[in-house]
């Protein structure tokens, strides 16, 4: 019966959100995301009908391989498979309709795909060793086509392909870009046809060419530069609009008298009207239209997008040393700069206008972006540091925390000359290793180790850690319930919480950790048998922490859990104060409480959306083992559902509240991702970036592949939709104001004949 | 009976006509007559009543006022006020079925429906001496209706608790630790953290 009223419930629930959230529907997939598909380090390749056939390595993810399928006609990648083996070549059987791959570990070990889907096929051990009597693989991968009637000639660059009668005659000839250049694929019929594979080492650019009778026929390039992103940073273009906007808060702040600074901003204000009408030639029928015409020109929606503040340019660098610029809504690429250096670390100071960029060979790179859209021409070098491993930027935006490679004389890189120490404030910072926490206070001149906490080495590591986002504004301190009193947020901000697997005892700590006192604040242990091998995400929210991990026991299945920090349970009681306190001052404790869900796929990271003001429903984005993201709605993960029968009426008029369910399923709309796939790689990056829209962020994966979307988690409530009927509601005005006109001297009279007592 | 009728008045007409009668047929009066001919004037009371008249008639009617001190009329003018009194009393049995029956949730018609409840009884309160003016203009009851008048404006507050009650349960009313909770501020600490 309770399993019928939880089935009952769920599929309330199922409803409820459906109706309730909005999503990735088919009219939005592919328009508001983009991904930048790789394939990764070629080891093999060959011709399967209209495809090439392409094995690759991982650069994340030594211990798998990718067998990519690439349209030959236009260079599209049509599908991507991981192989959950590493293989070191393959070849095509005669009918081109199986691929064989040839293990790299265990000898003479192969794995039989269709050469068309992709699917395992039955290989037997008759088969196998036949298979590796008649098939050359190491050949397979190397100069393919190439033979004594195809000569690559180094002093020319080109290929030339001699008459397959006499062997001497050149019957075609390509001339190749320039000699960093090789050959991966070559066809011809030594008549009239040639088309060739290249691959530009110095550029990561593979191209392809198709010349019939010496005229080219068809031609594409892949750029793989901008893949295994290592680094990456946000910036918003440098609008005049928005610098004069800001100039002019600025000046108007520093009005001493608030009626100076409101004469101050009637004036601009009035200004921006003036110019508002001269641009419109102060034609009523312009304004009018332009109130309720939905501009739809390029221009207008470039303007509308800047506006949206969905204008952002996204930096990414990659060990290959390549920062790319691209555009955070559309993925177009706009600049590179091949630095030449492996990048760890992308930052941008002084207002976005400074990129500076970290190698781990202790370089530091300073390019000035005033100019976000072009590239600059040259960097300046600053001083060459000690060789790191680790790069932060504080939060004051200025200072960069450098943590050596050695792990001893960690330095923090001032940019103003004088630091003003008397008014500086501290700053913690938690650094992390596999077995350990070290935790040092920065105080404007000089940084020392405050505490250190080590695990056992030899059984135990720290598997996920995450602070709280210290940009994050506080809008509301407390939770309301269903009978509108209030649970009082536990919100000191100098927290942290830590995962730490035991492989021993098959055992996971979560442990919260106060991060300027060292001291314990909440512990919690999972002794059932967690998948030690498998990934562990923890996300720290304002006042609740989210992580998962895969338990084997009572079943094997991801967990995805909660603990959420009250100051009190009781509703209504505060325990702190609306003053100014010092982080030793005493504090009450936070009241916990905790609860735990099944997921059913694998979850490989764990992030947060970001909005602007932080009123929009926070959502917990999963990027997931099968290559997808998708998110929930925070009250989905909520610590403090409970079973149907324990929620009075009260407890059902809380907002989104729903009775406690011990799966929470994944929504085929709130797949992000939606037809999209992201190789997984080791250690992903999923970040969210905030628009100028509230309800709207920006979220996007870094790693083998670039993908970005839009998410709104408490649906677009501050943008019109698109089928907005403007003309329906001016028409209903313009109808109100004339039957107002008509109707207006018959009130009158009435009213008239009222006040003399005449009877109608 | 018989007494009665004998102390029954002849009819002043009647008199009048046998004093004519007297004058006609007495030659002494005569220039009492000629006199009163040239004058020509005859008094109202000259002319003798029609026949069935009573003699109390004619004289000027006097309107029957009710005294002031007269219990039954005051008693009369108090139970009007109580009727003004419970007037809107009346209404408190529909108000409450069409609060309830309008729900909970947040729509516009139930909350000016609401608004209305409030406002009318607050204006009636205030407008209370013309909803006793008949029996207000009477000095007598002036100082007797006040009962009544407080029960009316009890009645008037009841239906604004009516409505009160209402917009509560649409949580409209700011009365709760989640309508203020907003404006509380958080402890603030020195100093920032960061993970890295």
């Amino acid at each position: 019966m309770t399993q019928l009223i939880s089935y009952y419930g769920f599929f309330i629930m199922a409803m409820f959100w459906w109706s309730v959230t909005t999503a990735v529907y088919k009219d939005e997939a592919y328009k508001i995301d983009w991904e930048i598909q790789n394939i990764g380090d070629l080891k093999c390749i060959d011709r399967s009908g209209d495809s090439f056939i392409v094995l690759s390595e991982l650069k994340n993810n030594k211990d798998k391989s990718l067998l990519s399928w690439i349209n030959v006609e236009t260079g599209d990648i049509e599908y991507r498979q991981v192989l959950t083996d590493t293989y070191d070549g393959f070849a095509i059987n005669n009918n081109s309709n199986t691929v064989y791959l040839k293990n790299k570990n265990g000898k003479g070990t192969f794995k039989a795909i269709d050469a068309k889907f992709g699917f395992a096929q039955e290989l037997t051990l008759e088969a196998e060793s036949e298979l590796f009597k008649d098939l050359n693989f190491t050949n397979a991968c190397k100069n393919y086509g190439f033979n004594s009637l195809v000569k690559l000639d180094n002093a020319d660059h080109s290929i030339k392909i001699l008459d397959s009668q006499d062997g001497k005659n050149v019957v075609l000839k390509a001339v190749l870009p320039d000699d960093n250049v090789s050959v991966l694929y070559l066809e011809t019929d030594h008549v009239s046809t040639l088309e060739y594979l290249i691959y530009n080492q110095n550029d990561d650019i593979y191209a392809y060419f198709m010349y019939v009778n010496n005229t080219l026929v068809n031609s594409w390039y892949r750029d793989e530069s901008v893949s295994d992103v290592t680094a990456y940073t946000v910036i918003s273009p440098h609008d005049k609009n928005i610098e004069d906007d800001k100039e002019s808060l600025e000046i108007e702040d520093s009005k001493k008298n608030l009626w100076d600074a409101y004469i101050y901003r009637l004036q601009t204000n009035f200004a921006k009207l003036k110019n508002a009408l001269i641009k419109r030639r102060l034609s009523l029928s312009n304004i009018v239209l332009d109130l309720f015409t939905e501009d739809k020109s390029v221009e207008g929606i470039q303007k509308r997008n800047e506006n949206f503040g969905f204008n952002k340019l996204l930096l990414v660098g990659n060990e290959k040393g390549v920062i790319t610029c691209l555009d955070l809504n559309n993925g177009t690429i706009y600049w590179n700069y091949k630095t030449g250096v492996p990048i760890s670390k992308l930052l941008t100071r002084k207002n976005e206008h400074e990129l500076l960029v970290f190698s781990p060979g202790g370089e530091i790179m300073s390019f000035d972006i005033s100019n976000t859209y072009e590239r600059p021409e040259s960097f300046t070098s600053i001083e060459k540091t000690i060789k790191n491993s680790k790069v932060a930027l504080l939060s004051n935006g200025d200072d960069i925390f450098v943590k050596s490679a050695q792990g001893t004389n960690n330095v923090v890189l001032h940019n103003k000359s004088a630091t003003d120490v008397e008014n500086y404030e501290s700053e913690y910072i938690i650094d992390h290793d596999l077995y350990s926490i070290t935790a040092f206070k920065h105080d404007g001149d000089k940084l020392t180790e405050i505490w250190k906490y080590s695990v056992d080495p030899v059984c135990e590591h720290i598997s996920a850690i995450s602070g709280k986002d210290i940009e994050e504004p506080i809008v509301n301190i407390g939770v309301t319930l269903g009978n509108r009193t209030v649970l009082y947020k536990y919100l000191y901000p100098h927290l942290f919480v830590v995962g730490i697997v035991n492989t021993k005892l098959n055992s996971l700590t979560i442990q919260i950790i106060d991060s300027v006192t060292g001291e314990l604040v909440y512990s919690t242990i999972h002794k059932n048998n967690v998948a030690t091998e498998k990934p562990v995400s923890v996300a720290f929210g304002e006042y609740w922490v989210v992580y998962s991990y895969f338990a084997n026991e009572p079943i094997p299945e991801q967990t995805l859990n909660v603990i959420e920090l009250y100051e009190s349970l009781t509703p209504n009681e505060r325990m702190s104060k609306e003053v100014e306190k010092d982080v030793f001052d005493s504090r009450a404790p936070p009241a916990v409480i905790s609860k735990s869900y099944f997921f059913p796929d694998v979850i490989d990271n764990i992030a947060l959306t970001k909005t602007k003001f932080g009123i929009t429903t926070k959502a917990i984005i999963l990027q997931l083992e099968n290559g997808q993201i998708t998110y929930l709605p925070k009250y989905l993960v909520s610590a403090r559902r409970k079973d149907e029968k324990d929620m009075t009426d009260d407890d059902k008029k809380e907002f989104m509240a729903s009775p406690y369910v011990g799966t929470i399923p994944i929504n085929d709309n709130f797949v992000i991702t939606h037809f999209r796939e992201i190789i997984p790689v080791k250690t992903p990056h999923l970040v969210s970036f905030p628009t100028n829209l509230e309800s709207t962020s920006f979220v996007c994966s870094f790693g083998h592949d670039i993908f970005c979307t839009k998410v709104a988690p408490s649906s677009q409530f501050d943008v019109l939709p698109q089928n907005f009927e403007r003309a329906q509601i001016i028409y209903t005005i313009i109808g109100l104001l004339v039957t107002l006109y008509f109707l207006k001297p018959f009130v009158e009279n009435k009213n008239l004949k009222l006040k003399w007592l005449v009877k109608e | 009976m018989a007494e009665d009728t004998m102390t029954v008045t002849v009819p002043q007409w009647a008199q009048k006509l046998v004093a004519t009668h007297n004058n006609i047929s007495t030659s002494k009066n005569q220039n009492n007559i000629k006199k009163s001919n040239t004058n020509n004037k005859i008094k109202a009371s000259d002319i003798p009543s029609p026949s069935g008249f009573s003699p109390y008639a004619s004289k000027p009617i006097k309107l029957q006022t009710f005294n002031k001190n007269d219990k039954q009329v005051n008693q009369i003018l108090i139970s009007k006020a109580w009727q003004i009194a419970f007037q809107p009393a009346k209404s408190i049995p529909m108000n409450l079925i069409m609060s309830y029956m309008s729900g909970t949730s947040l729509q516009i018609i139930p909350i000016i429906t609401a608004v209305m409840l409030i406002t009318n009884p607050i204006k009636s309160i205030l407008n209370i001496n013309n909803a006793f003016k008949p029996v207000l203009q009477h000095e007598s009851v002036k100082y007797d209706i006040t009962g009544a008048m407080a029960v009316y404006v009890l009645c008037q507050l009841l239906l604004v608790g009516i409505a009160v009650y209402k917009l509560r349960s649409m949580a409209l009313i700011p009365n709760t630790k989640s309508d203020w909770v907003a404006w509380e501020n958080p402890t603030t600490y020195n100093g920032k953290s960061i993970v890295i």
